[in-house]
């Protein structure tokens, strides 16, 4: 560098960054000292810089942990599940039934293992907390049952889930269990699973869309 | 700080990290509500600065910490905790949105309203909060305008504050290439902000 040629867009900001070697830096002390250009081009740096440290931070969602926990949930049980069975397998007669029901598994349902791991470990879990109340409607007063799950609260309603806030009669798009939609919602929110078992279905906003997701038995 | 303090802190810190694998590797649960606690607000802003919406901020952060859990037991020590966590936040991120473009930025400040709560800044009066929120939208949205490798580079300096070699250890580039990344996200940023002004 020398008086005519100006400091470059990545020696200004490694300098400002206090990212250059001790030598180097001087030396674009004593340049600065006599190029106003450059000079100008560090201020205008440093002020985009301020901006950029003034954004604020944020908290996450209170929800978060729970969805997390739950998340975690449903991987300690996978390998638990695993552990057990191969306990069985080492274990007498009961290693022999074992050994057969592996057998039979791996020449018969190979092909459904995706989906039975995915669903297994959501359905594996512990019911979500279920609380009954009672609400009052017009002038009866009826037993009204909630459920938390995916870090929300969803009201049963005769056949179905609904998350709280949805309505009932919204344009939604079907997603069966089974789906790639299907795996990825419930990978994501693995204690929905307890809410579909037994041929439930779930109302849920996800994003921008209203989805029903249907365990399609 | 000395060097001998320097070196005493990385001791400990590098102690209470391997203290905290060693019990999650031995079933203590509360290792991993350890780890979520310290790194939930950390990977959040993360994910919120990259991908500028939310709702998918929070699926990207619990599918981070689904990946910690899933890795924790493998972690070896090589890094510090803190920047494998960022690697790998980095890495799913860096998955999940190339590609997605700026659209998924609208939802962060539409309608002109902050959709997430931002820490209360306590040294600044409401008037000056109003004026700085005002200017953070405009600067968040210039950000989102940055390609997804210069954004990361300089999210993880400017807003996360990491060095130089720490961002390279990071994104598993040179440190030369963070170097350009960082000034070249930066000008991109300046002239975004100067053309709206």
């Amino acid at each position: 560098m020398n008086r005519t040629s100006h400091l470059t867009a990545e020696l200004v900001s490694a300098y400002l960054d206090r990212e250059l070697p001790l030598a180097e830096r001087r030396r674009l002390d004593l340049h600065l000292q006599s190029c106003t250009a450059c000079r100008q081009s560090v201020d205008h740096l440093r002020g985009t810089l301020g901006r950029l440290a003034a954004l604020p931070r944020s908290n996450p969602p209170a929800a978060l942990a729970e969805r997390v926990r739950w998340g975690v949930l449903g991987e300690r049980r996978e390998p638990e599940r695993r552990r057990s069975f191969g306990a069985r397998l080492t274990s007498g007669w009961g290693g022999l039934a074992a050994l057969g029901s592996a057998l039979v598994l791996a020449l018969g349902v190979g092909i459904a293992h995706d989906f039975a791991t995915a669903r297994d470990r959501a359905f594996a879990l512990k019911p979500p907390r279920e609380v009954v109340t009672v609400s009052e409607q017009g002038f009866l007063f009826l037993p009204q049952t909630t459920s938390r799950a995916a870090g929300r609260t969803f009201v049963w309603n005769e056949d179905l889930w609904v998350e709280e806030g949805v309505k009932e009669a919204s344009p939604r798009r079907t997603v069966l269990a089974s789906s790639p939609a299907g795996k990825q919602l419930l990978a994501r929110y693995h204690d929905l699973g307890y809410l579909i078992r037994g041929g439930g279905r779930v109302l849920l906003r996800d994003r921008r869309d209203t989805l029903e997701l249907w365990s399609g038995s | 700080m000395s060097i001998a303090l320097i070196a005493t802190t990385t001791t400990t810190v590098r102690d209470a990290e391997f203290d905290l694998i060693q019990r999650h590797r031995a079933g203590d649960r509360s290792a991993f509500d350890e780890v979520y606690s310290q790194f939930a607000e950390m990977v959040w802003n993360v994910a919120l600065r990259l991908c500028g919406d939310p709702d998918r901020a929070a699926d990207l952060s619990q599918e981070i910490f689904l990946r910690v859990y899933r890795h924790l037991g493998g972690f070896r020590g090589r890094s510090t905790l803190r920047t494998w966590i960022y690697r790998i936040a980095l890495n799913h991120c860096r998955g999940r949105l190339e590609g997605v473009g700026r659209w998924s930025f609208r939802r962060l400040f539409e309608e002109g309203e902050e959709s997430v709560e931002p820490l209360p800044d306590l040294s600044r009066d409401p008037e000056e909060q109003a004026v700085a929120s005002d200017d953070g939208r405009r600067v968040t949205q210039a950000l989102a305008l940055l390609p997804l490798e210069f954004r990361a580079a300089v999210v993880l300096r400017d807003l996360e504050g990491l060095a130089y070699d720490e961002i390279s250890a990071v994104l598993g580039v040179p440190i030369g290439t963070v170097r350009s990344r960082i000034a070249r996200g930066r000008e991109r940023l300046r002239d975004l902000l100067e053309k709206e002004s």
